[in-house]
Order: structure tokens, then sequence, then C-alpha cells
């Protein structure tokens, strides 16, 4: 099972093999609107499209109404994916079942990478639809979003002289009881493409010795900062802007290097409404329909010019792994996901 | 019905007698095992193949035993089945407890304010665990928790009185969660109860405690332990409480493991070959319960209360007692009741989490029920929550009941086999259902459309809950003493009129407390109804899942009190409906 | 009107030996008030059940008024609803959700008799039993007899060919018990129906039946009219179980065309009353009531004893004593005309026609 039988011949010679770790910059290239215009027509004649995403259905609703609004002809459905690793469950189910499945998938490298390995995954030529090499590290991905690890303090236990802005200040043993984290490591994993495994490793022993609360996702985190159970938290930026918005004391600040979960969509071979997804995926990636997605998510494209996520990751180092390093990513994650729940942490009282 | 079933008599041999009679007896069992081979069956054959798939996934390419070896040979799995066993036991040990006090309190003595009680004990069952989780924790987290603030300040203490996230406070919130079943459980066993017995036993000089211990518990054994096997399979299985409350502790169970595999994985598929193996432990366990029920209670005719004389419903006078026990029932109420439902009214007002404070008094709004009720697909959500749960109490109150009957009563050839195959589900972790009815649907070609609608999620719901009520329906049917029914049959009527107008009346108070078990959790249950969802299949918990997982637990708690007000009203239509029934008949 | 041939039944089929029936035959005329009469757990209510169709027997016919209801052979099974019978159960069966009426009513309903009719029949049978005044209470609050009574008005208000009866006195106190004895069997007289009664209780057997089957482990020993049985019972195992007993050890020492010379612990003594086939050990029955005070005369001649009286059990209307003769005890039980004290020498009399010798060991 965790085995994969990667069909790599397409994608090496794009993907440099090294992590990802460049200043982050918009990308250059562009998607016209021809090439769009073009496959909205082909893809209305083949029915609505299909798409999996893990957003709330209400947010969804408005990114629909902003894609509806730029092809009134196309039909676009959403199905909720439900996190983790459902979508690749449901997909697998589906193609082996014959039935109807998306036409296009947004999802992590991880949750892709194993639908790559069973052949189920439609390998496209992203630049010549007009898409930057950096938007499209393998044939089989182009990025719609990604996550973005920020550090997160409740404003009214914390002094902004006081507030941790940097990894290191996380370490700190003055909060030591008083901080928080997702039970999975996936931030700390991406922060490896940069510190590299070792750096990383050491540096969550000193988290440890924190004795972190961990949580099971990363919104209950937000909340419980907000709560006052814990003052300092190692957070998502997205996750974190529903009490944000309601007037909840967090205060947010991204280190550098920015760690990030990328989330890329993906077009399955099974999908029925192929153009249609291209059109999706391809209409994520241009400046409209990466804002209209993250405004109605709160999660962005760091290389899209306009994006609220490019200025916030303006002038850091973007840590993450590429989708191709998924095998070697892995080992890593699982290691660090077990120090986080097996090391030095809370004891039961 | 059949009148004389004359068989040709071919040539038999002289002296050696046929018995054309035999095969007959075989047809209910093989109506009923068809239905449970249907519903529980096929799930269960998918998950024993995809724990044997070295993909996972039931319809991969090749054999392994791979997947058993990796789950029971890890390093961790001694102390996983040790923890998972200690949250298990103690968790049903705290609701048995307070199910029995309560059901004999509330059934069976004059407690002040029993009808009341009665309804609102149940309450908590509508509201998804999640919720109910952090309730809990709002309410007795070490930093924060309301009642640790208030017990600190009051007795001037240096350190928070109460962790939840330990082992025992997951207990503690598991435990309480899961007397509202209980309550169910035994309820309408106490009240078969011919009051006689206890007058005897009090007659004979017995206290409440031996009254208790050496009446009530020895006669109503066959539901206490039904009752019990079937809490301890659901700790095992549950993951909201223990998920939320042991893993900020890095306390994990079985449980959290299977959600880590089936969701959390770092690899990016679901390991549904490890879950599948690890499940195999919880069916290894649910079948070793089933056989010990089944030889403890082997002498069903001692467990015969409900008889066909000297019956008399009468409530046993507590006297003195009367409001020491009140006073108890309070304190329950305002603690298991009362306090989390109060939480979640609360975090429903509240823009977001607070603790409870005057100050955050201020922040009052009411913008998540404006919120819930703006939502575009509420209606959709609440009309299709309405029928899959609505349809689905009655299909399993009436599967639960013929499969009792067929069971306890007609015991038909392979009758424990059917019993046990109706209790397995409860063992099925609910992924692996997904899993199993995906396929099932896929596959199947019934010439309509069921993946993706409502009604693979009510399909799911009868084959999870029909290990309940088939639970509950054994229990109450052992209590029936069978000359009532010869006594029909011997009067002339059909085995059908029988069931119609002797069983099922008698057996009333169960079929009623099915019903309204699986419409409170079928209104409630999430992580089905997530796995199984469609377009057009959006039922109320898929939208409190949208709340919530978008981190918007405010909105969430907002849909969970309106579920709760859901449960009310039909809480209340029953008991208007039993009133006039009992008017008109008196 | 009811045939019954070579009813087997077991339970438990893994044990050779465990038979709850073996080879029960019997037959029931029209109008008849027919017992079986056993030790508990002799197999009585598994043949009354078989009877009804509860039970499906292992093998054996069944026939109720001429018509096959079972039959192992044919492979008949007619089902308990379509069979022609009404059954009073010993725990009474009544339905403790429903009122008198709606029990009583109940048979009609199921077999689709209403309206004025089932109206007249269940008045009917309600005022049979003496019920009309609580038709309209629910069933459960109803002291025992008049739960018992429901039972009995619910069998009858079907007018089924045959009427089974399962102990339906037993859990009634002693008093009701007698009374409700003798309502049962004039109510069995006057609806003329056919009756099959179970009971371990040797008086209500003696007093209801017109003929009485006498069972021992699932098989029928003995058979006739409660007269014979008691007067003229062909095994201890029936000597003893209908009526008070006392049985001797004895052996035939002359044996002539209607009378028996016997050997017996109180020496030697006369039989009129004997089985025609006399192998095996025999033991000599003689019942308290028959043995006579022959106050005057002394102990000699036929079937006269001396004794002493040993023990007085005075119980107003009869007195039991215990007198010693040689070395052997008799019950005696005689009114109380005329009173004997312990220690008093006495001569009994034995009277040959009620000396009856049994097959079977008198120990035993
Ligand atoms: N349902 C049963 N299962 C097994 N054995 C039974 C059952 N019913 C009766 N028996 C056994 O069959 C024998 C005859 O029982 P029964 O007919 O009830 O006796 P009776 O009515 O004369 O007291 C007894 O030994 C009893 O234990
Ligand atoms: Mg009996």
């Amino acid at each position: 099972m965790t085995r994969m039988n990667l069909d790599r011949r397409g994608f090496l010679a794009v993907a440099a093999g090294a992590a990802l770790a460049g200043v982050a910059q918009p990308a250059r290239a562009a998607v016209t609107d021809d090439t769009l215009n073009q496959l909205a027509a082909s893809a209305a004649r083949a029915g609505s499209i299909l798409w999996y995403e893990s957003s709330p259905r209400d947010q969804i609703d408005r990114v629909i109404a902003a894609f509806t609004q730029r092809f009134p002809a196309v039909r676009l459905e959403h199905v909720r994916d439900t996190g983790g690793n459902a979508m690749a469950g449901r997909v697998i189910q589906e193609v082996q079942g014959n039935t109807r499945t998306c036409d296009v998938g947004t999802n992590s490298a991880s949750v892709i990478w194993q639908l790559v390995g069973r052949n189920m995954v439609e390998r496209v030529d992203w630049a010549a639809r007009g898409a930057d090499a950096r938007l499209a590290p393998t044939p089989f991905t182009l990025l719609t979003t990604a996550s973005t690890y920020v550090i997160l303090s409740n404003s009214r236990m914390v002094s902004d002289a006081d507030a941790p802005r940097t990894w290191e200040d996380l370490a700190n043993p003055r909060w030591r009881e008083k901080f928080g984290t997702w039970i999975r490591s996936e931030g700390l994993t991406s922060l490896a493409a940069v510190w590299g495994e070792d750096r990383v490793a050491r540096y969550i022993e000193q988290l440890n010795a924190q004795r972190p609360f961990l949580f099971k996702s990363t919104f209950p985190l937000a909340q419980q900062l907000a709560a006052g159970e814990v003052a300092v938290a190692l957070g998502i930026y997205h996750t974190a802007q529903p009490p944000i918005r309601r007037g909840a004391p967090i205060r947010v600040t991204v280190p550098d290097p920015a760690a990030i979960s990328s989330l890329f969509s993906f077009l399955p071979t099974a999908g029925r409404n192929k153009d249609g997804g291209l059109l999706l995926a391809l209409w994520l990636a241009t400046p409209g329909g990466a804002q209209a997605y993250e405004q109605a998510t709160g999660r962005g494209n760091y290389l899209i010019e306009g994006t609220e996520t490019a200025r916030l990751l303006a002038g850091r180092t973007v840590a993450e792994f590429t989708p191709d390093q998924t095998e070697r990513m892995l080992p890593i994650l699982t290691r660090f996901n077990n120090m986080l729940q097996n090391g030095g942490g809370r004891e039961v009282d | 019905m059949r009148t004389i079933e004359a068989l040709p008599a071919q040539s038999a041999a002289p002296g050696e007698v046929k018995r054309p009679i035999a095969w007959a007896r075989w047809l209910p069992a093989i109506g009923a095992g068809a239905v449970l081979a249907y519903l529980v069956l096929v799930p269960l054959l998918l998950m024993l193949v995809s724990s044997l798939r070295p993909g996972g996934f039931p319809l991969d390419p090749g054999w392994t035993f791979a997947n058993y070896a990796t789950v029971y040979g890890a390093a961790g799995f001694p102390r996983l089945v040790g923890t998972t066993i200690a949250f298990a036991i103690g968790s049903t040990a705290l609701a048995l407890a307070l199910g029995i006090a309560l059901a004999w309190l509330i059934e069976r003595t004059d407690l002040p304010l029993r009808g009341t009680i009665r309804a609102l004990v149940i309450l908590p069952m509508a509201t998804p665990p999640i919720l109910l989780a952090i309730g809990w924790a709002m309410l007795l987290s070490p930093r924060t928790g309301f009642f640790n603030l208030l017990i600190r300040d009051v007795f001037g203490l240096a350190q928070s009185p109460f962790n939840v996230f330990s082992l025992g406070g997951m207990i503690f919130v598991e435990g309480l969660s899961l007397v509202p079943t209980t309550f169910l459980f035994l309820s309408p066993a106490f009240r078969n109860m011919d009051p006689s017995l206890e007058e005897a036993a009090i007659t004979s000089g017995a206290g409440i405690g031996m009254l208790l211990r050496r009446i009530l518990l020895p006669m109503l054994w066959p539901s206490i332990l039904a009752a019990g096997a079937f809490l301890l399979i659901v700790c095992l299985v549950v993951f909201d409480i223990p998920g939320t409350l042991g893993m900020p502790a890095r306390i994990f169970v079985l449980s959290t493991q299977i959600y880590y595999l089936a969701v959390d994985s770092p690899t990016g598929v679901p390991l549904y070959g490890q879950v599948s193996a690890l499940a195999a432990f919880f069916l290894c366990i649910l079948f070793v319960l089933g056989w010990a029920y089944h030889r403890l209670t082997r002498q069903a005719q001692r467990y015969r209360t409900i008889t066909g004389k000297g019956f008399r419903p009468r409530l046993m006078r507590l006297g003195g007692w009367r409001w020491v026990a009140f006073a108890g029932v309070s304190a329950y109420f305002l603690l298991a009741v009362v306090a989390p439902l109060a939480i979640l009214f609360w975090t429903s007002l509240m823009p977001y989490q607070t603790r409870v404070t005057w100050a955050a008094l201020d922040l009052v709004t009411l913008d998540n029920h404006i919120d819930f009720f703006a939502n575009r697909r509420v209606l959709e959500a609440a009309g299709n929550s309405l029928t899959v749960a609505l349809v689905a109490a009655t299909a399993v109150a009436l599967i639960s009941v013929v499969l009792a009957w067929l069971v306890v009563r007609a015991k038909i050839p392979g009758a424990r086999l059917l019993d046990g195959l109706a209790f397995a589900p409860v063992a099925m972790p609910g992924v692996m259902l997904g899993v199993a009815l995906v396929y099932v649907y896929l596959t199947l070609d019934l010439g309509f459309a069921v993946y993706g609608t409502i009604w693979i999620i009510a399909i799911a719901y009868v084959t999870h809950y029909v290990s309940f009520g088939t639970r509950l329906a054994n229990g109450v049917m052992v209590q029936l003493h069978p000359e009532l029914e010869e006594a029909g049959a011997a009067s002339g009527a059909s085995t059908v009129r029988v069931l119609r107008r002797i069983t099922l009346p008698l057996i009333w108070p169960a079929v009623v407390a099915i019903w309204i078990w699986v419409v409170a959790h079928a209104l409630r249950e999430l992580s089905t109804a997530l796995m199984l969802q469609g377009r057009g299949n959006v039922v109320v918990p898929t939208l409190l899942w949208d709340y919530w997982s978008g981190g918007e637990p405010n909105r969430a708690a907002a849909v969970g009190v309106w579920l709760v007000v859901a449960l009310v009203i039909f809480l209340s239509l029953w008991q208007a409906v039993a009133r006039s029934r009992l008017e008109r008949s008196s | 009107m009811l045939t019954v041939s070579g009813l087997v039944k077991r339970y438990d089929t893994r044990r050779a030996d465990a038979f709850a029936v073996r080879a029960v035959s019997f037959d029931v005329a029209q109008g008849e008030f027919f017992t079986l009469l056993g030790p508990s757990g002799c197999g009585k209510t598994t043949t009354l059940r078989s009877v009804a169709g509860l039970e499906t027997p292992d093998s054996g016919e069944i026939a109720i008024d001429g018509v096959s209801v079972f039959s192992s052979a044919k492979g008949t099974v007619v089902p308990v609803a379509k069979r022609d019978i009404a059954m009073v159960f010993q725990s009474y069966a009544i339905w403790p959700h429903m009122t008198v009426r709606e029990n009583v009513a109940f048979p009609l309903e199921a077999m689709g008799v209403n309206g004025a009719e089932a109206k007249r029949r269940i008045e009917s049978a309600l005022s049979i039993v003496g019920l009309t005044a609580f038709a309209d209470r629910p069933a459960p609050m109803l002291s025992g007899g008049q739960q018992q009574r429901v039972a009995l008005a619910r069998a009858i208000v079907k007018q089924a060919k045959v009427l089974l009866l399962d102990e339906p006195l037993s859990n009634l106190d002693a008093k009701l018990r007698e009374q409700m004895r003798v309502e049962l069997r004039d109510l069995q007289r006057r609806i003329g129906t056919t009756a099959i009664y179970v009971t371990h209780d040797q008086d209500e057997a003696l007093s209801l039946s017109d003929r009485i089957a006498v069972m021992k482990d699932g098989a029928i020993v003995e058979l006739d009219t409660p007269q014979a049985l008691y007067l003229r019972p062909r095994t201890t195992f029936t000597a003893r179980f209908v009526g008070q007993a006392d049985l001797l050890p004895c052996t035939v020492v002359e044996r002539g065309a209607d009378r028996l010379a016997l050997d017996t612990p109180l020496g030697p003594l006369h039989s009129t009353v004997f089985p025609p086939g006399l192998d095996g050990t025999l033991a000599l029955l003689v019942r308290p009531e028959h043995i006579e005070f022959r106050d005057g005369e002394a102990a000699f001649g036929r079937n006269m004893l001396g004794g002493v009286v040993q023990r007085v059990l005075f119980s107003g209307r009869l007195v039991e004593y215990v007198v010693q003769v040689g070395a052997a005890a008799l019950r005696v039980q005689a009114t109380s005309r005329s009173l004997k004290a312990e220690g008093d020498r006495v001569t009994l009399h034995l009277p040959p026609e009620r000396c009856v010798v049994v097959a079977g060991d008198a120990d035993s």
C-alpha cells in the first residue's frame, strides 16, 4: 500500500528534484481568455462539471457563483470532500465501481500521488495551455491553493511585545503547557524542505518539551486559542480566520521560512467532462479564479498576482516538498507524526 | 396462513418416519437470513476481503496477510488495546450504573416528576458527540473549564480539581453520553416487570440495596447483559469523545488509530486494509460477548417477568427516600443533561469559542441561528434528515421485533447465527460500512440510483442500528411468557395476528425505545452521512459538519441546538399520542 | 372425538434416552372429561401441547373429530390456529394490555366472528363464568380466581370441539380450587364439550374426570375410570399416586379362581382383586379408609388382625391412626364417631375385596 508505482517519465524533466525553496514571487506565464473560452464551449456540451474539493459548501457556492458569472453556459457542481484521505478512497471506489467520478479534484500531492500510482490521473501538458511551470510542477498537478502555517497567539493573554514571531520563539520555555498544535506534522515536514530533516527533528524535540496540546484539526486549535485554553499555537492561516472574523482575540504571524501545504487540481482519467475539468483547474489558476477562490475559502494561491496569500508570503522563503518528492517526504512525515504523538507531550493525569 | 400441509407421501421404506415437516421450519430462517445477509453479511464479507488486500480496497488485486501483521505487530499495539479496554470497560460500567439507577427510579418508583424526567433524560442523545465533547471540554478543561474555575474559586484551591483531558475524563464523558442509550435499553425491561417480584423481596425484609442486587439485577440480567455487551462494543468503536478529549493528552485508543488509518494516514490514501484488520479484533470481542450472553441467559424461562397473571402495574413507594432519590436524580440531571446542553446553547450564542463569563455575555449574538436558517440547503437537509430518520427508525424497529421474535420465541434453526449477524454491525467502523455500501450500490443495479441518494444513508443506518434494536427487542422478548402468545394461537389467531395484537402491544415500550433511539441517532449521525454523501443527499448533520469543519463550531452548535429541539418535538408528539391513546382506552 | 396414537417427543435429540413423551396413545370420546394425571415432568403438558399444535411431536398421529391434525407418516401438521381446540394455560396467559372483554373477544376476532353474534357469545361466556360485571376491567386488575375465569371464558367462547386445560387450578388457593373444580365440571357438562385436563393433583383428577390416564416418565401407565383406578389400580405407581396407600410386599401362597391367599408382613391375608398376570414382584395395597375397626371381636378369622394404636391424628371429620401389627405399621382412617386412644389394643378387618394386589415393589 505504501509502495507506489509511479509513472515518472513525464515530470522528471519538469520537477527540479530539489525542494521548492524559492522566495515567493508571482508566476509569469498566464492562461489566456481564448484558451478558457474554447474549453468552456466544449465543456458546456459535455454536461456539468463535477468537482471534488474539501471546502464547506457555502464557501464553494461563492466560487461557483463567480465561475458561472464568467462561464454562464457551463454548470459546475461541487461534492464536498471530507478531508484527509477520503477523496482518494472515493475516487478509487468510483473508478472500480464504474460509476461517474469527478471531472476535477483538488487535493494534496500525497493524495493525488496515490491516484497517479493507480493510473487514475490524466497527464496534461499544462505549459501548452499557458500555465507557468511553477504552477504545474508535474503533468498531473496544477497548483490551486496552499495552506500557510502561521504562529498564533491570544492577544488578550500575550502582549504584543511577548508575542512569538519566529519558529525559535515558539520553542521558548515560557510557553510550556501553553502551546498547542495540530497532531499532524505537515507544516513541520514542509519546513524540512528548507531546514533539512535533522534540524526540524531537533526542533520538534524542543516543541515536545513544551508539553503541547495536540488537536486533531487546526480549526478547534484556533477556537481553543481564542477561548484561552492555549496561549500560543502553530496553526494554519485560513483556519484561524473564522474566529478572527468574529472578533476573537487572535494574533497571526507568518514565520520565515514560511511552511506551506499546497493543494493541486488534478483530472481523473475516468472523468466524463475532461474539458470541463481542465477549464476549472485553469480558471482557478487565473487571477480572477484564484481571487474568487481565496475570498471564499480564506486560502489562496501564492503564485498568482493579487491574492492575499501572495501578499502574506511576499519576501519570505517558501518551504515545501514538490509533488514528485512525495516518496521522500512520506517517511519524514511519518517520523514527525510519531515524534509529535509519542514524544514528551502531556501525560495522562 | 397455511391450512393443512399435506405433502405427497412418497413410497417410504416401512418403519422409516419421513420428516417433510422440517424444511418448512427453515423458511423463516431463510427469509430473515436473506434480509440480514443483504444488510449485514455483504458488508462484513467485503470488510474481510478488504483486510486481505494489499491495496486495502476490496476490488484491488492480490491477497495478503500483511495488514494483520502490520496492525497487530505494531510496537504500541498491546498498550493501545490496554487503554482501549480500560476506556471501554470504565465507560460501560459508568453508563450501566447510572442507567440502571435511573431506569429503576423512573419506571418503578414514585419518584416526583417521573414523566418529565423520563422525557428529558434522553435529550443529550440528539447532540452530535463532537459537540458534546467540546461542551464537556468547556466545562471541565483544567484551564478554562467552567466547573473547574467555579470549584477552584469557591474552595480557594490552587489547582483545578478536574482534568477532562485524561483517561478518567474520557470515561466520564463517554459514560455520561451513553446513559440515555442505557436508559432506553433498560426502561422497557423495568417497566415490564411484575411488581409482585419486588414486593415479595421487600416483604421478605430486603432493603433497597439488596432488592437491586438480589432481585432486580438477576431478574433483568438478559437486558442488562445485552446493554452491557452493546455499550462495550460502542465504546471500542466510538471516536469523537476519545478523539477530542484523548488526543490533546496523547491518549490513544483503537478508534483513534482507525481514524488515523482511514482519514489521516500520511500515505494519501485510506488504509482500509489495516482498518479492516483492526475491525476484526472488534468482531472477535463482539462474538465472545455474544457467546457469553447466550451462555449466561440460556435458561430463558427464569427471566419471564411478563406473565399472564397478577400483573398489576404498581409503583414502589420510596417513602422518606423519595426526596433523597429526587435530589440524586436532579444532581445527575443538572450535571449530565442541563450542563452540556446549556454549554451547547451558550456556544451557539457566541461568535467564537469563549469561556463562560459575565463579560462574555456582551458577545451574545443570534447570528449562528440566523445563519443556519438562512442556509439555502436547510429545508432540503431537514426534509432529508426527517425522511432518513423516520424510515430508518421504522425499518429498524420492524426488523428488530421480527428478528427478536424469530430468535427468542420461534427458535428457528440457525437462530443464534442470525442473532450474531444482527449484532455484528456495531463492531464495524462506520468507514468500512460506508466503503462496503458504496461497492454494493455501485455494482448492484436496482434500476434506480441508490448511491449518492438519501437511501444509501438510510440503508447504512438501518444496518448499523439493527444491532441496537435487536439487543433491546431480545431482552424484552425474553421477558414475555410464551403462553401469552400461545394462547393467541390457541384462540385461532394466525401468527401475524398474534404478533400484531399480542406480541407487539406487550413489547410496545421497547418498540418505542428503539424508534426514538434510532430517530435521535439518525438525526445526529455524522460520519456515515459524510462518507456516503453525494450531490443530492445533504442532511442536517452534513450542514453541521460544514460549519464545524469550516472552523465554525459556534454555528455547528446552533445546528446542534436545533437537533435537540427536533428531538424534543418528536418526544412531545409521542407523549401526546400516547396520552390520547391512553385516554381513549380508559 | 380425539385420537392420539404413538406420540413421541424428544426435546433433546442429542441424548438417546431423553424422551419427554414416548409412545403415548389414547382415545377420548365426544363429551368426555379426560384427564392426564402424573407427577411433574412426566410429559403431560407436552402431550397436551402436542394436541394443541404448540409442539410438533417427533412421530405419532393425532386426529380431532376424525380429521388428522398431525401425522408424522403423512407429514401433516395443521397449525394451532386451524385446529378446533381451545386452551386454558397454567399461567392463565391473560393479555395484560386488554380488558376482560377484549381478552374474551379475541378468539372471535381471530375467527372473523363479529357483530351481534360475537356480542352474544361474549356475553354468554362472561355470564357462564360469572364475570359480566367485570367485563370492562383491565385484565390484570383481577384476583387470581377471576383471572382464571377470564381464561376459561376465553376458551369456551370459541366453542371448540376440544377444550384443553393445563393445570388451570394449580395457582388458586385450596378453597377456591375446590369451588372452581365443581364449577368446571358443571360447565363442561353444560356445554357438552370434550375436555382434556392436565393435573398432578389426584383429588382434582378423581372428582372431575370420566377417565384418567396416569402418566409416568413420558408414558401412560394406566388408563381407566376414577373408580377403577382408585379401587383396582394395577401398579404400585398408580396405587401410590392416586389416593393414600399402604403398600406391603406380598407373595402368592395359593391361587384360587376368584381369590388369592397371600403371605404378607402382617401375616396371611386374602385378596379378591388382582391382576390377570401374576409375574414379578407384587405388593398388597390397602387404603387406610378401607380398614375397619372390629371392636370387641377377637383377632381371628380371615383378614382379621390384632394391633396396638401407636399414634392418633385428629383432624375433625376424620381420625387417622397408626396401628402396630406385629412388625408392620398400618395407617387406618375412621370417622370421629368412636375414638381410640394411643396404646389401645384394637382388632382390624381388611376386607378381601379391598385388598388389591398390584404389580411392583412395595418399597420403591
Ligand atoms: N421446552 C423444553 N425443552 C426441553 N425440555 C423440555 C421442554 N419442555 C419440557 N421439557 C422436558 O420434558 C419433560 C416433560 O415435560 P412436561 O411435559 O412439561 O411435563 P409435565 O407437564 O408433566 O410436568 C420434562 O422432563 C421436561 O423437563
Ligand atoms: Mg406441566
